[in-house]
Formats: C-alpha cells, sequence, structure tokens
C-alpha cells in the first residue's frame, strides 16, 4: 500500500510556502525487502565489525526524514557496521558495492561507523543497476566519530533511470575529529538525500561535497545540515552539478550556529551548470545564528557554461559537446578525489561520460 | 597556383553597434610569417579573434577563406581541425582538466584519432622540456595558478602538440622577461617550416628579434594601412607608429 511521506528533505527552518523549498512530501511503497546476497565486505586491519547497539551513546538526526530512517532500522537487509580502533590510522577503505535489478529489486542499507579515538577510517559505497528495470534503494549512514576520530565516506550512485534512491547520513562529531562525506549522484528515477553533520565537540570539523549529474525528468531533492554545538567547530558543504533536460533539482544547505558554539565557522557553496533552458535549479541556502561570534558564508553560482571557456577549447578542436562534456567531467573531479582507487575513478568517470553522451 | 593558407577580404568586424575592422584585407601563403602592428586598441586581436570564428564578435561583411575554403561562418573546433591556431593572449583557466588530458582530447579532435597514451606522453615531455616546462604542469589543471609565462609557454606547447597549418599568436611575449621571451621564440622557431605560416600580433621588438619576418602590416583606423618588410619593425621601435605615418600611401 502506498504511504505520503511527508517532509521529506525538510528545511531547517520553513520559509515562505510559496517558494516550494521547505520540504517534499512523496507517494511511495515501502516495500518489504527480500534477503540479497551481498558479502560482508572485507574489513582491513584495525577494522572489526560492530552491532547497532554502539550508537545508543548518541543521538542521531535525520535530515532526510525520521519515518524513512525507522524504516530502514527495521527493514534493513544490507549495511556494513564496522568500528576503527582507538588509535588505529587505515588507509585501506572499506566498500561495499550493491546492484540492484531484476534479482535484487529492494535494498536498504544501513550502515554504522564507530570511530574511536585518534582514529581513521574510509567506507566506499556504490550503487549500480544491473538492469533497465526498476529497484528501489533507501540506505543509511550513522557515524560516531570520537576524540580526533577522522572518518571518511564515499557514495558513489550510476542508478538507472527507473529506480528511486533516498540515502541519509548522519553524524555524531567529538572533539577535534572530523568527519567528510562525499556523494555522486549520477543516475536514478528520483534522488533524496540528506545529511545532517553534528559538530558537538570543540573543533570539530565536517565535510559534505556532492557532485549531481540530471538529465531527463528526474528529480534530485538535497537537504544537508551542519549543525555547531561545539566551539572552533568548522563545517564546509559544497555542490557541484550538471542539470540538462527538464531535471528538477533542489539543494537546501543549512548552517545551524547554536548558541555557545563561540569562534565556530560554516561555509557552504553551490556551482551548478545549467545545459537546457528546460531545467530547473533551486537553491535554498540557510544560516541560523544563535551565537554571535562565529562566521557563516554562502556562495553560489548557476548558470550557463562560461562561454569564453567554450571558445577556448573548441579553438583546440573540441566540439560543443565535447567541450561541454569535458567541463562536467572536470566538474566531478573534485568529488572524485575522495575516492581512494583509480579503477574505480575511471568506473565513473566512464559512467558519467555515457550519461552525458546520452544528452548530447 | 598554390592557393593562400589565409586570404581575408573586405572583412568588417563589429562588437555590439561599434564597428572595430572595416574593409581589412590580409594574405598570408605557406611559408611566410607576418607581424601585425597597431597602437592599443587598433583591433589587432579582433583580427585574430574573428579569423578563429570567436562568437564574441559579429562579422557583418567580407569573408575569411582558408586554404581556398570560406570559413567565415564555420565554429571555432571547425577552423581548428582544418588547421587554424591562436595563441591566446590571456587563455583561459580550466579547472580540474589537467594539461595532458586537454592536449590529448584537443590532438584527437584536431587528427580524428586519440594517441596512444605513452606515445603521446612521450612527445609531451620532450616537448615540455625543449620549453624549459617542468613536467610536473602536465598533470596540473590547465592554466589554473599558472603565472603570466607558464601560461603563455603553455600556448607555445599547445602549438608544438597541435602542429597546425596557420599559428596566430596574440601577444605571445607579453608579460614575459627577456629569457621567457627568447624560450617562446624558439618555440616558435621549431614550429616554423614551409608548409606552414605564422601571423604575429605583437607590439614590440623583441619577441621577432630571432624570428625571419616576411610581412609587417600596421593596423590603424579599423584597417591594414601600411605593409613593408621586417625594416618595419625596427622603424616604429625606434620612432612609434609616428616614424612611419608618411609611408602610408592611402
Amino acid at each position: 500500500m502506498a504511504t505520503t511521506l511527508r517532509n521529506i528533505n525538510a528545511l531547517a527552518m520553513p520559509t515562505w510556502r510559496r517558494l516550494g523549498v521547505n520540504g517534499a512530501a512523496i507517494e511511495l511503497e515501502l516495500p518489504t525487502p527480500e534477503p540479497i546476497n551481498a558479502p560482508h565486505p572485507t574489513l582491513p586491519s584495525g577494522i572489526i565489525r560492530t552491532h547497532e547497539s554502539v550508537l545508543r551513546c548518541a543521538e542521531f538526526k535525520s535530515a532526510l526524514s525520521g519515518e524513512l530512517a525507522a524504516y530502514i532500522r527495521v527493514h534493513a537487509n544490507a549495511g556494513a557496521r564496522i568500528r576503527s580502533k582507538r588509535g588505529e590510522i587505515v588507509a585501506e577503505p572499506v566498500t561495499s558495492s550493491y546492484t540492484l535489478g531484476a534479482d535484487s529489486p529492494v535494498v536498504v542499507d544501513s550502515n554504522v561507523i564507530f570511530a574511536e579515538a585518534h582514529s581513521s577510517v574510509t567506507l566506499v559505497l556504490f550503487y549500480d543497476s544491473a538492469d533497465d528495470s526498476a529497484a528501489f534503494h533507501a540506505g543509511m549512514t550513522r557515524v560516531i566519530a570520537e576524540n580526533c576520530a577522522d572518518v571518511h565516506v564515499v557514495e558513489v550512485q550510476t542508478l538507472n533511470t527507473a529506480t528511486r534512491h533516498f540515502t541519509d547520513f548522519s553524524a555524531v562529531i567529538a572533539n577535534g575529529a572530523s568527519v567528510s562525506l562525499t556523494r555522486i549522484e549520477l543516475g536514478a528515477s528520483e534522488v533524496y538525500a540528506g545529511s545532517h553533520m553534528k559538530l558537538e565537540g570543540d573543533k570539530a570539523e565536517s565535510r559534505a561535497h556532492t557532485f549531481y549529474f540530471g538529465d531527463g525528468a528526474r528529480k534530485l531533492d538535497f537537504n544537508y545540515v551542519a549543525r555547531h554545538l561545539g566551539q572552533h567547530s568548522v563545517s564546509t558543504q559544497d555542490a557541484a552539478g550538471a542539470l540538462f533536460g527538464r531535471c528538477d533539482k533542489i539543494f537546501r544547505g543549512t548552517i545551524d550556529f547554536v548558541r555557545g558554539a563561540s569562534g565556530s565557522v560554516g561555509a557552504e557553496s553551490e556551482n551548478t551548470l545549467l545545459f537546457s533552458k528546460s531545467a530547473r535549479n533551486r537553491s535554498a541556502p540557510l544560516i541560523l545564528c544563535g551565537e554571535e561570534n562565529v562566521e557563516g558564508s554562502h556562495a553560489a553560482s548557476v548558470g550557463k557554461p562560461d562561454a569564453a571557456k567554450l571558445y577556448y577549447m573548441q579553438s583546440r578542436g573540441l566540439s560543443e559537446g565535447d567541450a561541454k562534456r569535458m567541463l562536467t567531467l572536470a566538474m566531478m573531479e573534485t568529488a572524485l578525489k575522495a575516492l581512494p582507487d583509480e579503477d574505480m575513478r575511471e568506473k565513473v568517470r566512464a559512467a558519467l561520460a555515457a550519461r552525458i553522451t546520452d544528452n548530447a | 597556383m598554390t592557393k593562400p593558407l589565409l586570404d581575408v577580404r573586405n572583412l568588417h568586424v563589429n562588437v555590439g553597434e561599434k564597428l572595430i575592422l572595416r574593409g581589412l584585407n590580409l594574405t598570408v601563403n605557406a611559408g611566410e610569417t607576418h607581424v601585425i602592428m597597431g597602437q592599443n586598441g587598433s583591433g589587432k586581436s579582433t583580427l585574430a579573434a574573428a579569423i578563429m570564428g570567436s562568437p564574441m564578435f559579429d562579422v557583418s561583411d567580407g569573408t575569411v577563406e582558408f586554404l581556398g575554403e570560406d570559413i567565415t561562418r564555420l565554429s571555432p573546433d571547425k577552423r581548428a581541425k582544418l588547421g587554424v591556431f591562436l595563441s591566446f593572449q590571456n587563455p583561459e583557466e580550466i579547472p580540474g582538466v589537467t594539461v595532458e588530458n586537454f592536449l590529448r582530447a584537443a590532438v584527437g579532435a584536431v587528427t580524428g584519432e586519440t594517441p596512444r597514451l605513452f606515445k603521446f606522453q612521450k612527445e609531451l615531455f620532450a616537448k615540455m622540456d625543449e620549453l624549459g616546462l617542468d613536467r610536473v604542469y602536465a598533470s596540473r589543471e590547465l592554466n589554473v595558478g599558472f603565472s603570466g609565462g607558464e601560461k603563455k609557454k603553455t600556448e607555445i606547447l599547445q602549438l608544438l602538440m597541435l602542429n597546425p597549418k596557420l599559428a596566430i599568436l596574440d601577444e605571445a611575449d607579453s608579460g614575459l622577461d627577456v629569457d621567457a621571451v627568447r624560450v617562446v621564440s624558439d618555440g616558435i622557431n621549431k614550429y616554423r617550416n614551409a608548409d606552414n605560416a605564422m601571423l604575429i600580433i605583437t607590439h614590440n621588438q623583441r619577441l621577432v628579434d630571432d624570428i625571419k619576418v616576411d610581412y609587417v602590416h600596421v593596423l590603424d583606423d579599423k584597417h591594414i594601412t601600411l605593409t613593408g618588410g621586417a625594416e618595419l619593425i625596427s622603424r616604429i621601435a625606434d620612432g612609434g607608429f609616428a616614424a612611419v605615418h608618411g609611408d602610408i600611401t592611402e
């Protein structure tokens, strides 16, 4: 039975309803997933398996939807639950790959990272389609970063355009700890992505970097929150992407300085290339200040590709389509740097190049 | 009789309502090096951009022919594929695209075949060595954070890698110190042969000191008012454009 989910990706502080940026309401059949054949990822030395129970010591908030988060918790049929041991600096990533399709039409993954003090861990999540069949993905990653821990999460999805994709991320970050989330969203009929970074400790840091590609009549909906509680905490939210066709994209970015977060700095920026007059782009930046001694900034650049750059590239023999393709791929390079493996990067480049070619 | 490489006839170029070039004529044959001189704002860079097909300028009358083909309405990439190259006065920065990847794509676009990686790298590094460009720059984002001299050397690197039939060099020496000018002029001399041609736009003598020049044109009042030999360069360098005003016959 279809359920109506209200307040998906709800803006932290609602604004005029007529702007249409407060949140989304969608009709959704929340499927009961079957078990899937997803092997537990290989764990490098210094990383051990853990349980959801380790999260009890922290309070998480979903930027995507509390209702969906509850559904994922109950119905997860996949997920990596990992713990990095105190002082272990682990460069080798933990990688979980999911291929959706006729054989695995529903993937619901719940991932847990518990980074003990002074440890470092990287989790890479890949979502791809095996075929053209409609599928459903809902995923959630929750992170606890203890004092001076360093956590990197990279999510890459190259799903087919018949698949719905929901992804949620929330982190609780202690003194001197750092959490980065990199998302590369290339496919899916609808993308709903949330991120909530709770900078609880002093000098805590969070970085959320997103690259998106939109085409056809696809819908991309993002809601990112950085909530500063600790003093001298630092957050950045960067989003960049290219929109083709009649794609409808919205990016909500909130920096919330809570009283007491003195000396904290938050910055958000967005850079969108519009390749179509029919594409719709909306940005909803929000900076909430409950503390006076803070610094929040927002920058946005939305428009057609720079004519002077296109001319320069064409003067070297590249067609307009090739030049646009190259500029779009170039925008993704910053996000791709977060992927630890060149083979993975090449795979993602090829996936994007193919999607741009379809729109050239 | 062989067709000229470049034949510009009665060229009129506008930016919006403003006429920048009026009735300009210029013929360049293979094996020739032409220098265009003129005061600031005389339209030298506009001429270069119009030949390359810049969308920022409007050719309101006249034609540009390349090897007998009318290219007046062709897009810049099609002109590049025919063999036209412009070294930009202010090269664009392309974040996220390395020098190597950009040049490999450009060579592939111009030749119709993407060069094999290792062979391409070998050639690229050899040319970078010749120009005194550190090989590290191959993996740097194109022109991003480059000094003025590095940008100009990278333009010459592109010239040498793409090996066009006609090279238009727009102020290739501006902002360069004496040593860098020599490196650039050495690069230009390496490019030059009997089958190609150059159109050098410059303000001063330094760049062309070591280059054999066949013709010098003075651009003034929206068109070429005087054409002479290489001796014009030193006369202008010594006495300014006033020194050659008496030679203008029209």
